[in-house]
């Protein structure tokens, strides 16, 4: 997993690429851990992310408690539709401020 | 007790020791002082008893003498006071005697009388009167009457005595002639007296001219008398007659016994023969003259009388203890004796010895009573003492146990692994020379520890190097199984047990071209990191060689001379290479110093080839090795394995040996590899036992199934597994594994991500709590079927670890806010929700999950 670090006027994005699995999420947890200052929205963006396990849906809550603790915002854009199910199976939908990817990733329609 | 005090801390070591010091002095000193004054209360006391004795003693003999002097004075007083009235009486009598020879001296100068003289009779009257008697026959003559006429002048004396003095009780006379003359008041008349035959006459005649007295008598009306007697003479000298007065004695008893001496004071009057004139006879009593009747032990009495030395002595009289002295009364040698009672001497020495002795007593006491004063005040001192010396004992432990105390802190310090913090000595004591020796000691261990920390990374830095080998070395080896599932003529199986040291086994299988498989098994010299290594480089060159054709005698050859070629280890590998022709079962193969395969036919029954070894690779160069060839039966096989196998080793350092795995082998007819691989690896372990695992274990086992395959018509069934370590950085392998399935079986690729979360999420808890100690496998079988026309996926996963069931696990709250979100159980319920079933069972010690997909 490649992980793309952006800071900008208070928006800190964070663009996730490849698979979040049990493997990977403690890279993220790392990432995640130490926020830029006079942070106000966190943003990851998962445009390149095809993969999420339980591991990974732990960080994103862990990222989540944290920022509403912090009274900041956290936004996660670009979930591709595999990502979206299991966000909505696990509930996730509820507690994130989700904006879907409008264009599937090419790897996606190889397979379909 | 020794134990006791070994266990004691330094201070109240301390603070006993200098406490018993204390307390034993203390003791010490308290009993020599109680010693003393104890010693000292008895001497006073044994000293006021001598002085009460003396006391009593001389104040004794002091009233003894003082009451002898008074008893002698008073008795000499009476005793004179009585010789001169009875001298009075005798004077009186001599005058009446003296008178009476004038009278017959001169018998005509005298008329007659002017007294009157009647004649004595029966009826003579009672009052003061001169009388006569003729006695016996003697007429009354004129010379009778001439001298009784001459008689009666005598009672001018007579009367004027019988006037003066109320003890005369009569006068009388008696004459040698025989007439009976008598002056008195009392007129007892008897015819038949006679004068002369009286006692008192013969007395008076026993001594003519000289006074004399009678013993007393007791008339017979209890009066007491005495009679005192003279004869008298005519002027030629012959005796005349015998003048007498009647004493009455009462009276003069009472006047020579009414002056006692204090208040028992007493006297009483003994006759020439002791016998008792006058005592005071008690009321009642009747009067006692004999001496004896009177006094205890009398003998003594007498003799004490009889001596009379001038001294007092002590007599028993009728009872009463009494202090006598005693005075003869010279008129008469009777004895006067003055008494007192010996009680009445006495008693003021006795009060005087009681009240010394009481003095005594209270001195005693006051000094006993002091003693006791002083002895509780030494016990309070005692106690003070006490006190002041455990407080000092106290500090002065604490002076030596609190520096060691600090001491102990610091150390304490160290121990816990701060070793830049020095200890600061309190004191200049052994305890400061103990803190800088510390100090030196942290120092060493300073160093030690960082040395030690140097050594242990290197070292930790090695374990992982060994570590990421050994990783190298199992990723190397292709294990998924079946290897080749659309190959129905065989069926493949291959293992390797790794020891705890990583080791140089390897084995290695793949298809040369469509109807070729080679196999290669290995084992590299050696261990660790070298030999892990040189187990790459070999598979690689032989596999590579392979590819390129040429027989196994061929290839060995090249490989050899490649791995001879800078070998500076000298390292060596044993290999064991066959290439197996699949459309005939047709075996060719080349030995470089490896274990003899072992074949078995159609009816599994296994036994040695013994071929014809080459010598091992990568030792020599320009080594010459030879094929040989076998066939293999229809459902015939061969097994090859390393020495890890036979060479397994129990506690008693036996070896497996050849023969128990050939046993192993032939068990059963087992024509599944997998199962023949698993028996084999079952029995050396069971042989080993308790023993660790020497060497790695790797086999393989192959079935020829015939050109056709077993069944002939092929199965839909596409079965593949793989053995994972419980390990999470395995979780890549398992991807690829389940992609390649998937992949066989055109399953979607949304589908497959179902399915590799729902595998990941159980491979996670494997990996993370099967296991706690993080050694253990993971077995996980992948099979397709087709369900109404429908591929169907079915992953199973199974483990040896802690029984566990994850779908008995509540499933976690989705519906609450982010901030009471758990993720726990998470995973889990992602499976349930994504699989098409999902099952778990426990099963011969192995924990079981299956989960399955339709791939749509």
């Amino acid at each position: 997993m490649t992980i793309t670090q952006n800071y900008n006027e208070g928006q800190w994005t964070i663009a996730l690429e490849g698979r979040l699995d049990a493997n990977t999420s403690p890279e993220l947890e790392e990432t995640v851990k130490c926020g830029p200052e006079n942070m106000e929205i966190l943003i990851l963006d998962l445009e390149g992310m095809n993969y999420v396990s339980s591991a990974g849906l732990r960080v994103i809550l862990q990222a989540l408690k944290k920022m509403k603790k912090a009274g900041k915002a956290m936004k996660v854009v670009n979930v591709s539709d595999q990502v979206f199910e299991v966000f909505e199976l696990t509930g996730f939908v509820d507690i994130l401020d989700i904006e879907r990817a409008q264009i599937r990733p090419g790897s996606e329609g190889d397979l379909e | 007790m020794k134990y006791l005090l070994k266990n004691l801390k330094i201070r109240t070591k301390l603070i006993v020791i200098i406490m018993l010091v204390a307390v034993g002095t203390l003791i010490l000193s308290y009993l020599g002082v109680y010693g003393m004054m104890e010693s000292l209360s008895g001497q006073v006391e044994t000293m006021y008893n001598d002085v009460a004795l003396t006391v009593s003693n001389s104040t004794s003999d002091a009233m003894l003498n003082q009451a002898e002097d008074a008893l002698k004075t008073l008795v000499s007083v009476q005793s004179e006071s009585t010789d001169r009235s009875l001298r009075e009486i005798a004077s009186a009598i001599g005058a009446a005697a003296d008178y009476l020879e004038e009278l017959y001296a001169h018998p005509d100068s005298y008329g007659p009388s002017p007294y009157e003289v009647r004649p004595k009779s029966y009826n003579n009257p009672k009052e003061l009167c001169a009388l006569y008697m003729m006695c016996g026959d003697v007429p009354f003559t004129d010379e009778a009457a001439k001298e009784l006429n001459l008689l009666s002048y005598v009672q001018t004396i007579f009367s004027a005595e019988m006037e003066d003095n109320s003890i005369y009780d009569g006068f009388y006379i008696g004459t040698e002639s025989g007439i009976a003359y008598v002056f008195s008041a009392e007129q007892n008349y008897s015819p038949d007296y006679v004068a002369k035959e009286r006692n008192w006459y013969k007395l008076a005649m026993s001594d003519p001219g000289k006074v004399l007295w009678t013993e007393t008598y007791v008339d017979p009306f209890g009066d007491t008398y005495v009679t005192a007697v003279r004869t008298f003479a005519g002027p030629d000298g012959s005796v005349k007659g015998v003048v007498a007065v009647d004493i009455f004695f009462n009276i003069m008893a009472e006047e020579i016994l009414a002056d006692g001496l204090g208040d028992t004071g007493t006297s009483f009057l003994l006759g020439d023969n002791y016998d008792f004139i006058a005592y005071e006879v008690p009321e009642g009593g009747s009067f006692e003259p004999s001496f004896n009747a009177h006094f205890e032990n009398p003998g003594r009495v007498r003799q004490a009388l009889m001596s009379n030395e001038g001294g007092a002595f002590f007599a028993v009289l009728d009872g009463r203890e009494l202090y006598i002295a005693s005075s003869t009364v010279g008129e008469t040698g009777w004895t006067l004796c003055t008494a007192m009672d010996k009680q009445e001497i006495v008693q003021p020495i006795e009060n005087v010895s009681r009240q010394t002795e009481n003095l005594a007593e209270q001195h005693s006491d006051r000094l006993r009573s002091m003693t006791g004063g002083i002895i509780v005040n030494i016990i309070m001192a005692f106690v003070l003492i006490g006190l002041i010396v455990s407080v000092i004992a106290y500090f002065l432990a604490r002076t030596i146990t609190d520096p060691l105390r600090d001491l102990s802190e610091q150390v304490g310090n160290i121990s816990a692994g701060d070793f830049d913090t020095k200890i600061v000595p309190s004191s200049n004591d052994e305890t400061g020379e103990l803190a800088s020796k510390f100090n030196e000691m942290q120092d060493s261990l300073k160093s030690y520890v960082e040395n030690l920390r140097d050594v242990t990374s290197e070292k930790e830095k090695i374990s992982a190097e060994l570590n990421v080998a050994q990783k190298i070395q199992a990723d190397m080896l292709p294990r998924i199984f079946p290897p080749f599932p659309d190959k129905r003529s065989l069926k493949l199986y291959a293992s390797m047990n790794p020891a705890k040291e990583v080791g140089g086994d390897f084995y290695d299988f793949f298809l040369v071209d469509d109807d070729h498989l080679a196999f290669v098994i290995a084992d590299v010299s050696g261990k660790g990191v070298p030999a892990a290594l040189f187990m790459v480089i070999s598979k690689t060159l032989i596999k590579n060689r392979t590819m390129m054709g040429g027989t196994p005698a061929q290839i060995l050859q090249d490989v050899n001379e490649q791995l001879t070629e800078g070998n500076e280890a000298e390292m060596f590998v044993t290999c064991w290479l066959g290439i197996c022709e699949l459309s005939t079962g047709h075996v060719i193969a080349a030995n470089a110093g490896h274990e003899y395969p072992a074949i078995c036919g159609a009816d599994r029954q296994f036994s040695f080839l013994k071929d014809k070894h080459g010598f091992v690779l990568a030792a020599l160069p320009g080594i010459r090795y030879t094929d040989y060839e076998f066939d293999i039966e229809e459902g015939g096989g061969f097994f090859v394995y390393t020495d890890g196998v036979t060479e397994a080793t129990n506690t008693e350092d036996q070896l497996f040996g050849a023969d128990r795995m050939l046993s192993a082998l032939n068990e059963k007819a087992m024509d599944d590899p997998k199962e023949l691989l698993a028996n084999v690896s079952m029995r050396a372990m069971e042989f080993a036992g308790e023993a660790p695992q020497f060497d790695d274990m790797t086999m393989i086992g192959f079935t020829w199934l015939g050109r056709e395959g077993g069944g002939g018509a092929a199965d839909a069934v596409i079965r593949q597994e793989i053995i994972l370590s419980a390990d999470i950085r395995e979780l890549d392998k398992l991807n690829e594994f389940l992609e390649v399935q998937a992949e066989h079986a055109g399953c979607p690729m949304r589908t497959l991500m179902k399915i590799q979360v729902s595998a990941e999420e159980i491979f996670t808890n494997i990996a993370s709590y099967a296991y706690p100690d993080g050694q253990g496998s993971a077995e996980i079988v992948s099979e397709i079927t087709e369900e109404d026309g429908v591929p169907v996926m079915t992953v199973r996963f199974s483990d040896s670890g802690e029984p566990f069931d994850p779908l008995a696990m509540p499933d976690p709250d989705i519906t609450a806010p982010a901030e009471d979100r758990d993720i726990g159980g998470l995973g889990i319920f992602m499976v349930k929700e994504t699989m098409d079933n999902v099952e778990y069972r426990y099963e011969n010690g192995r924990n079981i999950l299956t989960i399955s997909k339709k791939l749509v």
